[in-house]
Formats: structure tokens, sequence, C-alpha cells
């Protein structure tokens, strides 16, 4: 993320756009180039914390776009490791010098060279010698130049949206696979979502805090931030957002078109290793279903979209069923599926519960004393659902749903 | 049937198309959920209105025990002024700010209150060392481990200490695990984002403690929304010579070299030149940002901040300011002693000349808890720090204080006073020594700073 003052941008009352650059540009191609290179030979070279910002401010200094540079420093300053300088024990041996030199000071017959003296302390010796600005550099995420730039455009939006307290997104023609992860995004980001069909094929969705509706305030837009590259991975999206800058209201519009790059793509991929395990165990230890690779979102009716963590085919049968998790996050959440559950049998859905959600198996069996024929439905798991389980809970879902048609 | 629930830091109502005024005051229609939602720390007048109205509700907000088994290991015999502060808040139906001196026990006042309502409790502090600090005494009077949630640390328990920003990161996870909050140095709390910390909790009791109430119009009516008012005032005259330590403020103007003085000269003029010409007014909103705006895109800029920093370093942490340190330890020795100053650069340039110990931010938190034992024990006899000793940590072997730098902030420098007040065995008289730079701007900082009763010469 870049700093308020390295923040670029344009007002247009009552609009403000970031100050997008061109990732093609040559003149910042050199920049970031120039910068990248101090940053990829930092680790090798040893620097310190305070060398590197001493190189890199000359740089900054002398480009043609300080602002943008300093910006760019920071990017790339985010993707360091740093190291304690860790030549010697610093705490023990300033432990020592402090002993030694409060006898001194005790006795109030003292100046600044005997104290040094008396502890023993060389005079080139800095007591306080590793503090961060002397910490070494010991890893850096590499980039290229083109993608750090993308990055800043990117971080520019980001900038804004911290003045943000919701944002409010059309998405036309919405794809299923593409929805349900910016759906995900919404639930792991733990925004709240409203939606609305706009026309036939125009998604529109309002994304807030859950506090958000008694007024503005920042406590989520570090969440909303950092949701904002899951929107960019849509193929189109239009999004408007009120900001609140120096007591201005400010409309910031974005959109598909300002060409921004996602840096979550890879993010899209990554699977959990306990959803990994889950998989392998499943598919070895039985032979009757199979894990469906693209789950697809349920629509509930009443805007409720549910998008199951898991969806199970068999094999023999045209059974699809849907398992959804619900960790401790999800308290309320999970008594409004089982209402939904309750209400709506015939969906194909069975629900896993975090232990962390009830208190003891009398809470568990509370949840279901208004609608005891989804109790079958639901089963406890403890942080991930283990195979037999989830495979007991399956037999008896597809049973019941059988039997109901 | 009402069906009130907890979450994410709000209360959840459904259940019902419509509520009577009485209740609808303190919620919102939520058109996302298709319920109505309400401030958590709205829970306990909601949930009296809703009995008062003969309304059926299901509470599955509330998720926290009484604690009947909740006991002091050991007689506590209060001090007066703890009885009558505990017996405000009481009256107050434990809702309430409590306003006493540092080091009149304010933890001690809480540690009355937990054991009064037996109910868990969450502590909100605002640093690390505090949190520490609350952790042992409460394990200490009530012999049970406490909760930590800060510095590293999640380990939620019925009574858990919590800094403020861990808190604000959890409150929509654990907001309704706790009956009662305390939020220590509150003054801390009504900023925009601690006090979501208050919002997002249902705690129906709430004792806010401070020994620095005075604080904006705007803060204050949060401070009092978030905790309630202020139920007892107690100042540091009061207690002075008796709960607390007798004390001593001097101002001591130390006159710059010849040669410094020149340069402070040279780079004040440099700086103010600047600010006249870019129009910059430090009494206005954001002038700080506008003064970084306009370095970065006037001509001059640059040298205007570089002036900046020199004609302040030269003003807060001068020779003249190093060999009046050196005198003052010189007559203090034997004593225990805190150096003050604004920033980390003069805490460490202070601590490279004497072989001090310095205390910042930057103090991994091992040496930081040496650090603060070997001073205890009279070991390490003088402490360095900027900022981090401001508040709360309980010093009492302290005795002198020396203000090198600091900032015009009134609560800073009555903080700073309190460090050294506390009573300890042999302590007759504290002393709070202000360096101050002759004919530099610390002067008008320093007047604005002892705009306080507390920190008057007497």
């Amino acid at each position: 993320m870049l700093r308020s003052d390295q923040l670029l941008y344009r007002i247009n009352h009552p609009h403000i756009k970031p100050g997008f650059v061109d990732p093609r540009a040559p003149f910042l191609l050199d920049i970031a180039g120039e910068l990248l290179n101090i940053y990829s030979s930092a680790p090798d070279s040893g620097m310190s914390r305070q060398e590197l910002e001493e190189i890199t401010a000359s740089i900054i200094r002398s480009s043609p776009a300080v602002r943008i540079a300093a910006g760019l420093n920071k990017l790339l300053t985010d993707r360091c490791e740093f190291a304690a300088a860790v030549e010697a024990d610093y705490p023990l041996l300033r432990q020592q010098i402090f002993l030694k030199s409060a006898g001194v000071l005790a006795s109030g017959n003292f100046s600044a060279e005997t104290l040094r003296d008396s502890a023993g302390v060389p005079p080139d010796m800095d007591i306080y010698g590793d503090l961060p600005d002397f910490e070494k550099i010991s890893g850096f995420r590499p980039i290229t130049p083109p993608a750090l730039l993308d990055r800043y455009n990117l971080a520019l939006a980001q900038g804004l949206l911290l003045y943000a307290d919701r944002l409010t997104v059309q998405i036309p023609e919405p794809e299923n696979s593409m929805l349900r992860k910016l759906l995900k995004a919404i639930k792991f980001f733990r925004l709240f979502a409203r939606f609305t069909m706009l026309k036939k094929h125009l998604l529109q969705i309002e994304i807030s805090g859950p506090c958000s509706i008694f007024g503005p305030s920042a406590k989520y837009a570090m969440q909303l931030a950092n949701f904002f590259p899951a929107i960019v991975l849509l193929p189109k999206w239009k999004l408007s957002a009120v900001l609140k800058i120096k007591g201005r209201m400010l409309t910031c519009n974005l959109s598909h078109k300002d060409h921004l790059v996602s840096h979550y793509r890879t993010l899209a991929s990554y699977i959990p290793e306990e959803i990994k395990l889950f998989h392998r165990t499943f598919a070895k230890k039985q032979n009757e279903w199979e894990i469906v690779g693209n789950t697809p979102f349920i629509d509930a009716g009443n805007q409720e979209l549910i998008f199951p963590d898991l969806s199970f085919a068999g094999k023999t049968d045209a059974s699809l069923i849907h398992l959804e998790l619900f960790h401790r996050w999800h308290a309320s959440g999970l008594r409004d599926r089982i209402a939904l559950l309750a209400g709506q049998p015939e969906l194909p859905l069975m629900l896993g519960i975090d232990r962390a959600l009830v208190k003891d198996e009398a809470d568990f069996e509370q949840l279901f004393e208004a609608c005891p024929h989804i109790r079958s439905r639901c089963w406890l798991f403890r942080d991930f659902p283990g195979v037999s389980s989830t495979l007991k809970a399956l037999e008896k879902v597809r049973k019941n749903l059988h039997r109901s048609q | 049937m009402i069906e009130l629930d907890f979450q994410s830091g709000t209360l959840n109502i459904s259940g019902v198309k419509s509520l009577p005024p009485d209740i609808a005051k303190y919620t919102l229609p939520d058109e996302r959920s298709g319920t109505f939602r309400a401030k958590a720390c709205y829970y306990a007048p909601l949930v009296l209105a809703l009995r008062q109205a003969q309304i059926a509700f299901t509470d599955r907000a509330r998720n926290y025990p009484l604690l009947p088994q909740l006991a002091l290991t050991g007689k506590l015999i209060p001090r007066p002024h703890q009885s009558k502060a505990l017996n405000a808040w009481k009256q107050a139906d434990c809702r309430g700010v409590v306003c006493l001196p540092t080091g009149a026990g304010k933890t001690i006042l809480a540690i009355m209150a937990m054991d009064y309502l037996k109910r868990p409790a969450l502590i909100l502090v605002p640093t690390i060392d505090l949190l520490t600090q609350w952790c042992s005494t409460i394990e200490r009077f009530f012999g049970i481990k406490c909760g930590m949630l800060g510095g590293g640390t999640r380990d939620i328990r019925e009574i858990t200490v919590s800094t403020y920003d861990s808190a604000l990161l959890n409150m929509e996870f654990i907001g309704n695990r706790f009956a009662l909050l305390i939020a220590d140095e509150c003054h801390h709390l009504p900023s925009p984002e601690n006090r979501l910390c208050a919002a997002m909790a249902i705690a129906p009791f709430r004792l806010g403690l401070t020994a620095t109430p005075e604080l904006p119009e705007d803060y204050t009516a949060v401070l009092n929304d978030m905790m309630g008012d202020i139920c007892c005032n107690i100042g540091i005259r009061e207690l002075a010579g008796k709960v607390l330590s007798a004390y001593q403020v001097k101002q001591l103007r130390v006159e710059l070299s010849g040669r410094e003085a020149a340069a402070y000269q040279h780079h004040r003029h440099i700086y103010t030149s600047f600010l006249r010409r870019a129009a910059i007014d430090f009494h206005r909103k954001n002038a700080w940002s506008d003064f970084l705006i306009a370095c970065a895109r006037m001509p001059g800029g640059k040298e205007a901040l570089h002036a900046f920093f020199a004609q302040r370093h030269i003003a807060r942490a001068g020779s003249a300011k190093l060999d009046m340190i050196e005198a003052v330890m010189r007559r203090h020795a034997g004593e225990q002693i805190i150096i003050f100053t604004a920033d980390n650069d003069a805490a460490y340039t202070i601590g490279r000349k004497f072989m001090l110990p310095v205390l910042t931010h930057h103090t991994k938190a091992a040496e930081r808890k040496q650090f603060l034992e070997l001073f205890r024990q009279g070991r390490y006899p003088v402490l360095v720090t900027s900022k981090v000793l401001n508040e709360g940590v309980d010093v009492p072997q302290a005795s002198v204080g020396i203000i090198v730098s600091g900032s015009g902030s009134v609560r800073e420098h009555v903080q700073r006073l309190g460090r050294i007040l506390r009573h300890a065995p042999g302590k007759e008289q504290a002393m709070l020594y202000e360096l101050v730079s002759a004919n530099t701007s610390e002067e008008s900082i320093s007047a604005r700073r002892r705009e306080h009763d507390a920190y008057q010469e007497r």
C-alpha cells in the first residue's frame, strides 16, 4: 500500500480519479528498472536498511517524477524482508555496559568520556548498532518493471479506497465462476454484500462492513481496499465509491477500462493444504462419489446465493450434493442457513459446522429444535471435516432426497 | 419472536417487521440482511427497552457466563479515594469514567470493580507494556491466568487484557464475550478507530480510567456515549503528599552555544520564510501534510524541509542540553531518573553519549522487560525514553524526571509528571525538570504544555 502523501489523484469536483500512470512509458520503466536493480542486488550485497534508503533517496530526488518514484520505492520496500544485524549479541553487550556505567553514574563523579571508558566501550563502537536502520536486507520478492507499474496503478486506486466505507460494483453479464470467487472474497474479507439485478444481465453489488450502516468509518477501509483486486479480476466491471478526503465528499469511479491489473491472479488457483488433503483422502477412500471441479452456486431465491465449499457428484446416479462449511465466524449465517434449509428441504445441501460454533452436543441439537427434519443434513467437525463423516452425511442426504422425490 | 444476535460487532435484530419507537431508536433497518441492526454497545438499553415493552425475545447475542468463583486471593484494603470512586461508579449503574491521577491506583480500582461484578471482563490498554503490567496485577489479585490479546499473543480468557489495536481487529469476534469493558487511559478511546472497540462490544458494564480527561468537545461526547459520564474526578493536588509523592517542577532555560544559536537562526529563517511563501498556517488542520506537499512541489521545498529538521534538532537536543542533562544527573546521583525526549533520535543521542539504556518502540520485548526490571531494582539508575513511558507504566522508584523535549500537549506532560509521582519507600519528594532552549520555538511549546494546574511550579 502507498502512504497518503504518496497518492496521486486529480479532483474535478465532485469526482476524484487516481493519477494512473502509463505502465509502458519509457521514462517510468527506466525509474522502475533503476530502483529494481538496487533492490534485486540488495540481499546479496548485505545492504542495510539505512544504506538502501540513502541510495534510493538519491534516485528519487533526481527522478523526473519524484512522487511516482517515491511510490514505486514504497512498493518495493514492502517486498523486502529484513533481518537484524546479528554480528553481536547487542542486548547482552548493552546489559554489561549499563551495569558498569550504573556504578559510575551513582558516584556522581563522571563525564561522558569517563562513562564510556569505565564501561570499556571502544570509541568507534555504536552501542545501539542493532536498530532497524542497521537491519540487513535478507530477501526481496522479484517483480518486473512493467508489473511494478501495474502494481503501482492498483495501489493508487487502493490508496483512495482507504477513504471509502462502501463500494458499489456493477457487473454486466455476471459469469458464475468469477462471481463465486468474488463472493468468496467478500466472505474472506468479512464484508457484507447486497445484490440487486438492475437489468436482466446487470448485477449490482453494494459492499460494505457490518457497522457501515451506522455511519462512515475507516474500520472496513483496509478490508475494502484489500478486496478491490478481486473486482479487478472480473472481465467487465464498474465501481463507484464515495470518498471523504479533507472534509470533501468525492466520488471515485473506476472500471475495467482503466486497465488495472490484479495481483490476486495466482490466489484464485491457491488451494489450502487441508483441502488438498481432503481431496486426496476422499478419492482414495471410496469409489461412490467424486468431487465436482467447478462448484456451481445455488440460487435459493430472495437474492440468496449459496456458494458451497465443495460439491459431490454420485458416480452411479445423478446425485449432486453440495457442502457448505460454517466456521467460528459464521455463527449468525449458520442459523440463517438452517432456517432456509428448513423452508426448502429439497435443496441438495448439507452443512458442516465447526465445533467452535456450538458449546456442546446439546447446544448443537438445540439448533434443530424447530426443524428436526434437517438434523441429518448437518454434522460437527473440528477445523476441517473428515472424509468419513462427510461420506456418512452424503449417504444420509442422498437417501433423504430420494425419499422426498 | 424477536431474535437478537451478535454479528460481526453489531446486533442483528431479526424475526420482526417493525419495532416500537423506544426500541427502534437504537436500531436502523438493514436492507442488506432484511433485518434491523444496532451498535453492539446499545445491547443493554435495547434489552431493557424490550423487557419494559414486555416484548418476548430470544437473546443469542450475549455469550458470557457469570463468574461466582472469581475471588480475590487475599484481602484488599482500598484507600479512601478508591472506595469513593468505586461507590460513585456503582451509583452510576456501573457505567462511567473515573479520573484519578497517575499513581492513585486505577488498576486496583478496576480489580475492585471486577471483584464486585464477578463477570467476564475485557481491559483495553494503549501499550504492550501496560498489557503485561495489567496481566500480572490481575493474576496476582485473582490467582487466575489472565488472557492476553496483543504483542503477538492471542489467548482469550474470561478476564482478558488487550491493546486497543488488537481489540479493534478482534472485537467483531469477541465483542459478545464480556460483561465488563474497562478502558485504561480512556482518553485514547474516542479516536475514530479506537471508539469502534467500545462500539462493537455488548458489555453492559463499562469503566473508563484516565488521569487526563480533558478532550475536545466531540471526543468527550463519544467517550460519554461509549463509557458513560465522568462519575468521579480526583485531581493530583488532592492526593499529592498523601497517596502521591510531593513534587516540584523546575524549568531550566538552556542557552544555545554561539555556533548552535547561529545555526538555529539560519535554519529557522529558511524554514519560516518558506512557510510564509507557501501560506502554511500550522493553526489550520492538515497543515503538516500541506507543508510536506509544498516541500515536494515548490522551489526551495527540499531546503525548507531540511532546515525544519535541523532547527528542531538543535532546539531539542543541542549540546547545551546534553551538558545540562549531565549536570542534573550529577546533582541527583543515587536517585532513579527518567529522561524524556520528543523523538527517538534525541533519546539515542543521549543514550550513546552517557551509556544509558534507551526505551523506544524499537526496543524488543525481552530487552524492554529487562530495562524496566533492572530500573525498578535500582541497578539501572537512569532510563531514557521517547514516548513509550509516557503513560501508565509503573516505575514508582523514579523520583526525578528530566524532560529534554516534548510536544505542546498538556496531556503528555501531565502523564510524564505522573511517572515520578508514585509513592515508594524512602521517596520524599519527586522532582521534574523541564529543559527549554532559550530563544527558540521551544519556549512557546513549553508555555502551551504547562497550561495545567498540576504542572505549575510550586
